[in-house]
C-alpha cells in the first residue's frame, strides 16, 4: 500500500510511525542501526575495487576497526573512479549519477553514484520532511495528497531533481510547474512560472533555498514578482484570496505578503544561510519553515522536527562521525595532522563539529569529509520527547565561503580570479561576513603591490570591479548569485602592504587565507593601524 | 395483489430502506470527502424516493407537495453525482462546479415556485362488473412551461457528466476498472430519466429503480476503490436483527391470517386454531431460525470455525509427539488448515552456527536454503515482543531500518507476509514464516492472534522435542566430528544392505595415513581439528548421497546406497584428493600434511552381506596402506588369498632389511651428488645413537634415531649442486632453497614403506629450542626428543668438519659453541649431556673422517 492509499484510509498513525518513527528511537537504538548498516557497507566494500583501495586492502570486521584502519577521505580519493563513472569498481551498481560543482577541485563538476536503495531511502526521507513540515505537534500532520507543491529547486542531474521523479509513485503531488516542463526551464523561469501557477491553483507546500525564498518574498512584497495571473484562469478561491489581500493591503497601507494569499501547509528550506533567514521567511509566509540538510555525496541526511527547532540526523542514510572544531583547527594549521572523530553518542552539547559521512546502502564514500560544520544544540529534546541529538547548521568548512547556498568560494577560486585580473595584489585574506539584511558576502582584504602603489590604478572600487568580473568568469554560480538574488557579494578593503607578513613575524604563524579566526583578524587589523597609523580603507 | 402493483410499491420501499441503511452505515463509518459527498448524494436520493413513496401514500400535506419534493430530489441528484465524480477522480474544477451549481439551484427555485409542476393529484375510478366493484387509483400531474427546459437541462447535464468521465479516463485520472461501475450506474440512471418522459412507463417508478441500481453500483465502486471492509459495516448483530424482524413479521402475519380467515369460519375452534397455528409456526420456524443462525455463523465465522478445528486437532496431536519432524509437520498442517496461507516455512534455531534455518516447509518440492542470523533485527524484535510481525510492520517500524538490503530482498522474494515467534520463555526457538493467503485476503487480527497462540503453545513442546532429538542424536553421533558413530554405522549398514535388495551398495573405509605421527607432531588438539576437517570434507562431498560415519580413531566409513564400484571409486578419489589438497601443500612447507588410504567394496558384486562387505572393504584398505598409502583400492576377489594377520606381521619384519638397503642406497645417491654428506650422515648416526642411549631411550628408539640420522639430509638430493658446494656466503634466496631440504627429505621418506617413524626426528632437526628454527618454528618440548638429539649432533659434526665457506673448528671450540647455544638453539639438557659424553670419550671424534660438510 503506498502513501496515497494510506492517506485515503486515514491511517495517519501508521504513516507517522513509518516515516517519523525514528524520532522515538533511543540513542542506543539509533547507534545500533548505524552500526549494523555500516557492517553491511563494509561487506559491500570488501568485494569491490573502490573498497580495496579505500580500505588499503584490509577487511575491517567491525566498525571500530573500520574507523581505526581507514583514513579520512576527500573527493580527490574517488575522482578517477567517480568522474569516469567506472561502475564496476563500486560496491553496488548505481542507477543514477548526481552532479554538483566541485569547488576548488581539479574538474568543474563532481559526480556521485546513487544505488536503487539509496534512492528509495532518499524518497522516504523527503516524505518524512514533508510530513514534518506540515506538522506542529507529534503525530499530527496535514499532508493529505493532491497538494500543490511549489518546488523551487534544481532539476536532475542535481540531487534536488530526484524528488519529483520518485515521489509520484508514492504520493500524488502537483508540482508547480509540472516536472517535465520545469526541467526545460531556467532557474528564474521555473520560479516565476511556479508562482504564476500558484496564483491560479493555490500553493500548499514550498521547498526552496532559504536565500531564494527570502529574495522572492521580498520581491513579491514590493510588487515586483512579475507573476501576473489572469482572473479567469484562477480558481474562485484564489480570486477571493487575491481580492481580500488586495483590500486588506489598501486598508492597512501595507504591501501584500505571500501569507495574505496563500495558507501553506508546510515550507521546507535549506542552504547555508537558513538560520539567519528563517524568521524573515516565517514573517512573509506565516508558517515556520522546516530546515533540512543534504548534499550530493551524503543525500538528505538531517531534518528539523515538528517544533522546527534544531535538526536530527536520519539513522539509515549515512554513518556519521564528527570532528570537533578544535581538531579541525589543528588540521587546518597542519594538514598532516589526522583529526580524531567522535560518534553521535559521544558529542558534547554546545560544541561545533565538522561532519564526516560514510555512505550506506552501497554508496561510494567512506569516512568522507563533506566540509560542513554543525553545532550540537542538545542531546535530546525532553519537551518533544525526542532522545536524539539536535543540531544547527553553522556553515561550510572555514576554508570555504558559501554564499546563499549558491556558490562556494575557495582559496583557489580567489587566487585564480586575482591572477586573471592581473591586478598587482601582493597578499590577501578573505572573510565571510553578513550585511544588515543578513545576507552573506565576501570581505576581501588585499595588500597592493609595488606597482599598485606607484602608478597603476588600484583603488578599492577598481579592484572590486575587476575581481567581480573574474569571479563571474571562474565561477558561473557566482554569476547566478548576482543575477537571481541581485546581490554583489564582494567587498574589498585595502590594508597596508606588509601587514600579513608582519603578522607572521610577530606571531610566528601564517595567517589563514580564508576565514581566519576572529582574533587573528583583530590582530591583523591592529597591525595595519599600528604600522601606518591609519584605518583600513 | 397484481404483480405490477407489487412492483409499484416494492421498488420505492426497498430503495428507501436501502438508502437509509447505507446512510446509517456511512454515518457510523470513518468519513472523508468521498464519503461526505456520497452521503449528500444519498440524501438527495432519499428525498427523491421518499417523496415518491409519500406521494403514493397520499400523506399530508398532499400529492402536489410530495411531487414537487420529488422533483427537487431529481434535480439535485445530477449535480451531486457530478461533485462525487470530481472528488472520485481528484479533478475538481471549481468554475464548472459553480456553473452547474448555480443552474441546479435555479432549477430548484423554479420548482419551488411551482413553475415545473403546476398541479398533481389522484384520480380514483370505481368500475362495477358482474356485481363486483374494482377501484383503480391513478396519479396525474400537470407540468408547467419550465418543465421541458429543465428536462433538457437535466439530460444535458447527465450527458456532460458521462463526457467528463470519459475525459478523465483518457487523461488517466482514473482507471477503467475503477470507473466502470460508475459509468454503468450513470447510463442506467440516464435511461431511467428518459423513460420518465414516456407517460406509459413514467407512471411506474422506473426512475427510482434506475437510481437505486446506480446507488448500488456507486457503493460497489467505493468498496472496490477504498477496500472498505464490508464485514465491519455489516455486523452479525445487524443481520440477526433484520432476520428476526422478518421472522417476527411473518409469524405475526400468519397468526393473524389464521385468526382472521379460519377463526371467523369456525369460531368455536378459533382458540384451538390459534394455539395450534402458533405451535405449528414455532415448530416450523425454529429449525429455520437455527438454520439461519448456522448460515450467519458460517458467513461471518467460517474462518473461525476452521481455526477452532485446527487448534483442537493440533492440541490433541502434539501432546504425544517428540519427533521434531512430526511436530513440524503437525504445526504446519494446523497453520494451513486455520489460515490457508499459500506457503508456510518453519525456521528453527541452530545454536552452533548462530542462525535460524528452514527446518520444514508446506511445500513438498522445495525447501529454501535460507538463514536468518541471530543479530538480524527480526530476531531481536521477536525476542523482545510476544506478538507476530507483519510485513507492514517490517517496513514501517524504525527498529527494522537496520536490515540489510539482501535480508529485505530475501523476505520480499519469498513474499513473506507474517512472521510468528515460537518462544519458550525468553528463548526464541524458531519462527513461522507465512506468505499471503490463497484467497489473497489480508491477515486479520483474529488470524494473527491464532497464529501467535499456535506459536506460543507449540514452543514448549518444540523445546522438549529439540532436547529429545539432541539426546537421540548425541547417542548416535560422534561428538567430535558430528558424523554418525560406530554404533549407528553397524545398524545403518545392515539396514541399507537389506533395503537396497539386489541393487548396489558400496562401502568406503578410510584410514588417515600416519595419523599417530600427526598427533605426535602437532599435538592432539590439532589432531582433533584435522579429524573435524576430514569429516567436513566428507559431508560436503557426499551430501545426501551417502552416510559418512566415524568408524573409530582415525578411521571413517561411508555407506553409499545404489553406488556401483566405479562411482564409489570416483567419489573416494575425489575425497582423497581433497584431503590431500587441504593438508598437503608442497608450496608451503609449514602446512601440515595428512593423507588418507581408502578401501572400497561393493555389494552384492563383491560381498554377499553387510559383514562380508565390511571385511572386504577392510582388506582393500589394508592393501592401500601397504602399497604406498594415499591411494584408493577397490576390492577384487584375489584379495581373499592375501596373507592373513600373522602373515602381515611377518611381512612387516621382512621389510626391515629391505629398508636398510634402501637407506644405504639413498645415502649413496647423496654421496654421488655431494660426497661430503655421506660421511656426515654416518657420523651423525653414530653420535646420535650414543646420545640417545645416554638419554635412556630403548633399543627401538636407538634404531629410529640411527635411521633418522642417516636420512636427515636425504632431501639434499633435490638441491642444486652449485649451492651445495658454494664456497662463498649463501644469498637469502639460496638459503631459502637449502632450507627446503628438510621438506624434501620428508617427501622421500614418506614413500619408503614403514619408514614413517623417522619423520618426526628428520622434520624437527633444524628446529631451535627458542622457536626460531624451521620449518615449523616449534619451540622447547614441542620439538620431538629425537629431533633435539639430531640437532645437537648434526651441528657438532658440521662445526668439526671442513665447510666450503669455513675452516673446521677443533673439538673444544665446537663444544664451546654447543655450550653457548644451549638453551637458545639446543635443548640445554641434551646439549650438556652431549658435551659430557664427548669429554668422557663415550663419543669418539675421528678427525680423519671429517670432510667439508654443509
Amino acid at each position: 500500500m503506498n502513501l496515497d492509499q494510506k492517506l485515503r484510509k486515514k491511517q495517519y498513525d501508521q504513516i507517522w510511525q513509518q516515516y517519523c518513527g525514528f524520532l522515538d528511537l533511543p540513542l542506543a537504538g539509533f547507534m545500533e542501526i548505524q552500526n549494523r548498516l555500516m557492517l553491511e557497507q563494509l561487506d559491500l566494500y570488501a568485494n569491490c575495487e573502490l573498497g580495496w583501495r579505500i580500505m588499503k586492502g584490509k577487511k575491517p570486521a567491525s566498525v571500530e576497526e573500520y574507523r581505526q584502519d581507514v583514513p579520512l577521505t576527500t573527493y580527490d580519493d574517488y575522482a578517477d573512479i567517480l568522474l569516469q563513472k567506472v561502475e564496476s569498481a563500486l560496491p553496488t551498481k548505481p542507477v543514477l549519477w548526481i552532479e554538483t560543482t566541485w569547488e576548488g577541485g581539479d574538474k568543474p563538476i563532481k559526480t556521485a553514484p546513487y544505488t536503487e536503495s539509496m534512492i528509495k531511502c532518499h524518497k522516504n526521507t523527503f516524505i518524512t520532511c514533508m510530513i514534518l513540515a506540515t506538522s506542529s505537534k507529534k503525530g499530527h500532520f496535514t499532508l493529505r495528497g493532491g497538494e500543490n507543491f511549489l518546488y523551487g529547486m534544481a532539476p536532475l542531474p542535481y540531487l534536488t531533481g530526484i524528488v519529483p521523479h520518485v515521489i509520484s509513485g508514492e504520493l500524488s503531488i502537483n508540482f508547480l510547474p509540472p516536472t517535465n516542463e520545469a526541467e526545460k526551464m531556467s532557474f528564474g523561469q521555473r520560479n516565476k512560472t511556479g508562482f504564476k501557477m500558484g496564483l491560479q491553483k493555490g500553493i500548499d507546500l514550498f521547498f526552496g533555498l532559504s536565500s531564494v525564498i527570502a529574495k522572492i518574498s521580498e520581491t513579491f512584497a514590493s510588487g515586483g514578482s512579475g507573476s501576473r495571473s489572469s482572473f479567469f484562469k484562477n480558481s474562485p478561491k484564489m480570486n477571493y484570496r487575491l481580492l481580500k489581500a488586495w483590500s486588506n493591503s489598501k486598508h492597512n497601507k501595507e504591501p501584500i505578503r505571500p501569507k495574505d494569499i496563500w495558507t501553506l501547509k508546510g515550507l521546507i528550506c535549506s542552504g547555508t544561510d537558513s538560520a539567519s533567514l528563517k524568521k524573515k521567511i516565517e514573517d512573509y509566509w506565516g508558517v515556520k519553515p522546516l530546515e533540512i540538510f543534504g548534499g550530493t555525496e551524503p543525500t538528505c541526511i538531517a531534518t528539523e522536527t515538528w517544533s522546527k527547532d534544531g535538526m536530527v540526523f536520519f539513522p539509515d542514510v549515512c554513518f556519521y562521525e564528527f570532528i570537533p572544531k578544535s581538531e579541525l583547527e589543528k588540521n587546518i594549521d597542519d594538514p598532516s595532522y589526522v583529526p580524531n572523530t567522535y560518534l553521535l553518542d559521544e558529542l558534547v552539547p554546545g560544541n561545533e563539529y565538522e561532519l564526516v559521512i560514510s555512505s550506506l546502502k552501497g554508496g561510494a564514500f567512506a569516512r568522507y569529509r563533506i566540509g560542513d560544520i554543525f553545532k550540537c544544540l542538545s542531546l535530546g529534546n525532553e519537551e518533544e520527547g525526542v532522545a536524539l541529538p539536535h543540531f544547527a547548521y553553522i556553515d561550510r568548512d572555514p576554508r570555504i565561503i558559501d554564499l546563499a547556498g549558491f556558490t562556494r568560494i575557495s582559496e583557489v577560486t580567489i587566487s585564480d580570479a586575482i591572477k586573471l585580473s592581473k591586478l598587482d595584489i601582493n597578499d590577501w585574506f578573505a572573510v565571510k561576513e553578513f550585511d544588515e539584511h543578513n545576507r552573506a558576502f565576501i570581505h576581501l582584504y588585499v595588500e597592493v603591490g609595488a606597482q599598485g602603489l606607484h602608478g597603476a590604478a588600484a583603488t578599492r572600487d577598481i579592484i572590486r570591479e575587476h575581481l567581480s568580473i573574474y569571479f563571474r568568469y571562474v565561477d558561473t554560480d557566482y554569476n547566478d548569485l548576482k543575477y537571481l538574488l541581485g546581490i554583489d557579494p564582494l567587498t574589498v578593503s585595502i590594508i597596508p602592504t606588509g601587514t600579513i607578513s608582519q603578522y607572521y613575524d610577530t606571531y610566528g604563524r601564517r595567517l589563514r587565507k580564508i576565514n581566519p579566526s576572529h582574533y587573528d583578524i583583530l590582530k591583523v587589523l591592529k597591525i595595519s593601524r599600528g604600522v601606518n597609523g591609519k584605518e583600513v580603507i | 395483489m397484481p404483480l405490477l402493483q407489487i412492483f409499484f410499491w416494492a421498488v420505492p420501499i426497498i430503495a428507501l430502506a436501502s438508502y437509509c441503511l447505507m446512510m446509517m452505515f456511512f454515518f457510523l463509518s470513518k468519513k472523508d470527502k468521498f464519503i461526505r459527498v456520497f452521503m449528500l448524494l444519498l440524501a438527495a436520493l432519499i428525498v427523491w424516493t421518499a417523496s415518491s413513496l409519500f406521494m403514493k401514500m397520499q400523506l399530508y400535506p398532499g400529492v402536489l407537495f410530495w411531487n414537487r419534493a420529488m422533483v427537487m430530489g431529481m434535480l439535485t441528484v445530477p449535480f451531486l453525482l457530478y461533485c462525487f465524480i470530481s472528488v472520485f477522480t481528484n479533478s475538481i474544477n471549481y468554475l464548472q462546479l459553480a456553473f452547474w451549481g448555480v443552474l441546479t439551484v435555479a432549477a430548484v427555485v423554479l420548482n419551488l415556485f411551482g413553475l415545473v409542476v403546476i398541479d398533481a393529484g389522484v384520480l380514483t375510478t370505481t368500475v362495477t362488473e358482474y356485481g363486483i366493484s374494482f377501484t383503480s387509483t391513478e396519479f396525474y400531474y400537470v407540468l408547467g412551461e419550465m418543465a421541458p427546459p429543465l428536462y433538457i437541462f437535466m439530460l444535458i447535464f447527465m450527458f456532460f457528466i458521462i463526457y467528463k468521465v470519459r475525459h478523465y479516463l483518457k487523461e488517466g485520472k482514473t482507471t477503467y476498472s475503477q470507473i466502470v461501475p460508475i459509468i454503468a450506474g450513470l447510463l442506467i440512471m440516464f435511461v431511467g430519466v428518459i423513460f420518465n418522459l414516456i407517460q406509459a412507463i413514467g407512471k411506474y417508478p422506473v426512475d427510482i429503480l434506475a437510481c437505486f441500481i446506480n446507488a448500488l453500483l456507486i457503493v460497489y465502486a467505493i468498496y472496490k476503490y477504498r477496500m472498505l471492509e464490508l464485514r465491519f459495516m455489516l455486523t452479525k448483530g445487524l443481520v440477526y436483527s433484520i432476520f428476526l424482524v422478518l421472522l417476527t413479521g411473518i409469524y405475526v402475519y400468519t397468526v393473524f391470517f389464521f385468526e382472521k380467515n379460519i377463526g371467523s369460519l369456525y369460531q368455536q375452534l378459533s382458540t384451538y386454531f390459534i394455539t395450534f397455528s402458533a405451535l405449528l409456526i414455532a415448530v416450523v420456524f425454529q429449525p429455520l431460525y437455527r438454520f439461519t443462525n448456522k448460515l450467519v455463523d458460517r458467513m461471518f465465522y467460517k474462518a473461525d470455525y476452521s481455526q477452532r478445528q485446527a487448534l483442537k486437532q493440533f492440541s490433541n496431536s502434539i501432546s504425544n509427539k517428540l519427533d521434531l519432524n512430526d511436530m513440524a509437520a503437525e504445526l504446519i498442517g494446523a497453520v494451513l488448515q486455520a489460515i490457508r496461507a499459500k506457503e508456510v516455512l518453519l525456521m528453527l534455531k541452530n545454536e552452533e552456527r548462530a542462525y535460524y534455518h528452514v527446518f520444514c516447509t508446506s511445500s513438498k518440492v522445495c525447501k529454501p536454503d535460507i538463514h536468518i542470523p541471530f543479530d538480524n533485527p527480526i530476531v531481536k524484535w521477536l525476542i523482545g515482543n510476544n506478538t507476530s510481525l507483519t510485513r507492514e510492520e517490517l517496513y514501517s517500524l524504525p527498529h527494522f531500518l537496520s536490515m540489510w538490503e539482501k535480508e529485505k530482498k530475501l523476505l520480499n522474494d519469498m513474499d513473506i507476509e507474517v512472521i510468528i515467534p515460537i518462544k519458550s520463555r525468553k528463548d526464541l526457538i524458531g519462527m513461522l514464516l507465512l506468505t499471503d493467503k490463497i484467497n489473497r485476503t489480508a491477515y486479520t487480527l483474529d488470524d494473527l492472534d491464532l497464529l501467535t497462540y499456535l506459536g506460543a503453545s507449540s514452543a514448549i513442546v518444540f523445546d522438549n522435542a529439540r532436547l529429545f532429538n539432541r539426546a537421540k542424536a548425541e547417542a548416535l553421533t560422534d561428538s567430535l566430528t558430528n558424523l554418525y558413530n560406530h554404533r549407528y554405522f553397524r545398524k545403518a549398514l545392515s539396514e541399507h544392505v537389506e533395503k537396497v535388495g539386489s541393487a548396489e551398495l558400496s562401502l568406503l573405509l578410510f584410514d588417515l595415513d600416519l595419523f599417530k605421527l600427526y598427533n605426535d607432531l602437532y599435538g592432539h588438539f590439532e589432531g582433533d581439528k584435522a579429524l573435524e576437517k576430514v569429516a567436513s570434507i566428507m559431508v560436503r562431498l557426499v551430501g545426501q548421497k551417502g552416510i559418512p560415519c566415524r568408524y573409530g580413531g582415525e578411521e571413517f566409513a561411508i555407506i553409499l546406497p545404489y553406488f556401483d564400484s566405479k562411482r564409489a571409486y570416483d567419489l573416494a578419489e575425489k575425497i582423497r584428493l581433497e584431503i590431500q589438497r587441504t593438508f598437503f601443500n608442497i608450496a608451503d612447507v609449514t602446512q601440515r600434511f595428512l593423507t588418507a588410504s581408502i578401501g572400497v567394496c561393493t555389494y552384492p558384486h563383491a560381498a554377499a552381506n553387510g559383514e562380508e562387505l565390511l571385511k572386504r572393504a577392510d582388506l582393500a584398505l589394508y592393501t592401500a596402506k601397504n602399497s604406498g598409502k594415499n591411494k584408493t583400492v577397490v576390492y577384487t576377489p584375489q584379495f581373499d588369498f592375501s596373507p592373513d594377520e600373522t602373515e602381515r606381521n611377518d611381512s612387516l619384519s621382512t621389510i626391515k632389511p629391505a629398508n636398510t638397503a634402501t637407506i644405504y642406497a639413498l645415502t649413496a645417491a647423496i654421496d654421488a651428488k655431494d660426497h661430503y654428506t655421506f660421511g656426515h650422515s654416518q657420523r651423525v648416526a653414530e653420535y646420535a645413537t650414543v646420545l640417545a642411549g645416554a638419554l635412556g631411550l630403548d633399543k627401538s628408539h636407538l634404531e629410529i634415531v640411527k635411521e633418522a640420522a642417516l636420512l636427515h639430509d636425504v632431501g639434499k638430493i633435490g638441491i642444486p649442486e652449485n649451492i651445495l658446494t658454494k664456497t662463498g656466503r649463501l644469498t637469502m634466496e639460496e638459503y631459502e632453497i637449502v632450507k627446503k631440504h628438510v621438506e624434501m627429505s620428508i617427501t622421500i621418506i614418506k614413500h619408503l614403506p614403514s619408514m614413517n617413524h623417522v619423520i618426526p626426528a628428520v622434520l624437527g632437526h633444524h628446529e631451535r629450542w627458542d622457536g626460531k628454527g624451521y620449518p615449523r618454528g616449534l619451540k622447547g618440548d614441542n620439538i620431538p626428543m629425537l629431533a633435539r638429539c639430531l640437532a645437537v649432533t648434526d651441528a657438532f659434526d658440521a662445526l668439526t668438519s671442513d665447510r666450503p665457506y669455513r675452516a673446521t673448528l677443533n673439538v673444544n671450540s665446537a663444544l664451546n659453541e654447543i655450550e653457548n647455544h644451549a638453551g637458545t638453539q639446543f635443548d640445554p639438557e641434551i646439549a650438556r649431556l652431549f658435551i659430557s659424553l664427548v669429554w668422557e670419550g663415550a663419543i669418539e671424534v675421528d678427525h680423519k673422517k671429517t670432510r667439508n660438510v654443509l
